[in-house]
């Protein structure tokens, strides 16, 4: 039993198609992992866009992962390559028993 | 092992009654004591060791989902379950936004009780087996915007009055990060400036002040 917990804001226009699909599948990568891996009960997913800037988050109430030993998740990594690809910001925060909270923040090109 | 000391709240004495007879069944809990309103409950929580509190939704004055949140607030530790007869997506969500472990109808059986007790203890989530029939793997849209872990740390420090440059610090992210998260927290709530937004954060019991 998973609860999602969804909100979005600025979502009534459509993106460029790159970007769109680059969100798409960051999301369901980061979802993927909270399915498999978090045993989690709750997840919160959000996407906000704005004129110039989408962000995302993933956050679950899982048993999170210690960011200094646990570092190849190819998940986690895929995920860090398109961040990259799309010159955005990622902030990933989790602790043993703490759930992790993953952000995503970049520049979109307005009125597409 | 330690028994779990339990607090049953609900303005029918024939529920305090019903459920502390159920509990009686069960050699590792022992229930120290009943309330009927939010105002009881808390006086109660300060004299008492108390790790489960079962609270009714419906209370008459303070809803069980503004005691939920007050309890969390001032004892953290303590697990809260609810109870009600209401199935409405919107309560739970409320409730377990507000810190609840668990959501239990008053129509489950006392296999159904003795697990949500148990789980709660156990730190988990537990949800009544009739909500999860209805609502199994289905989207919550919340009453009242959810925030983020990231989010919930940009608004207290706001509250605190410091500057974006200071929270960037603070919270080892960028600037721009800080920005983008004053405007998640501005567009959640549908307000248009710090001020606005300082206001709902405290109506809503999300920072301290």
């Amino acid at each position: 039993m998973l609860i999602f917990i969804s909100q979005y804001h600025g979502l009534e226009n459509r993106l460029e198609t790159t970007t769109e699909v680059v969100v798409y599948r960051i999301v369901q990568e980061l979802l993927n992992n909270v399915v498999k891996h978090a045993e989690a009960t709750i997840v919160l997913v959000q996407v906000m866009c704005y004129e110039n800037s989408l962000n995302i988050t993933i956050e679950d109430n899982g048993k999170g992962f210690d960011q200094a030993t646990d570092k190849k998740s190819s998940g986690l990594n895929n995920v860090r390559s398109r961040v990259d690809y799309l010159k955005g910001q990622l902030d990933i925060q989790s602790a043993p028993g703490k759930g992790t909270s993953v952000y995503i923040d970049f520049s979109i090109q307005p009125g597409q | 092992m330690k028994k779990i000391n339990i607090l049953i709240v609900d303005d029918h004495p024939m529920v305090l009654e019903g459920m502390k007879a159920l509990l009686s069944n069960f050699d590792y809990m022992s229930v120290i004591g009943t309330a009927t309103n939010a105002f009881e409950t808390m006086d109660k929580l300060k004299n008492q060791q108390v790790d489960i509190v079962i609270v009714d939704i419906n209370l008459p004055e303070v809803s069980g989902i503004e005691l939920t949140a007050r309890i969390k607030k001032e004892y953290p530790a303590i697990k809260v379950l609810a109870m009600s007869t209401f199935k409405e997506r919107s309560y739970i969500s409320q409730m377990i936004k507000n810190g609840a472990s668990g959501y239990l109808v008053k129509s489950a059986s006392k296999e159904e009780i003795e697990a949500a007790i148990q789980s709660a203890n156990e730190g988990k989530l537990y949800l009544s087996l009739d909500i999860n029939s209805i609502d199994l793997n289905s989207e919550i849209a919340p009453d009242v915007p959810v925030v983020s872990r990231r989010e919930k740390e940009v608004l207290q420090l706001i509250v605190d009055g410091l500057t974006n440059p200071q929270i960037a610090d603070k919270l080892f992210i960028s600037l721009h990060t800080v920005d983008s998260h004053r405007k998640n927290l501005l567009a959640k709530f549908n307000v248009n400036n710090t001020a606005s937004l300082i206001r709902v954060a405290i109506k809503n019991n999300l920072v301290e002040t």
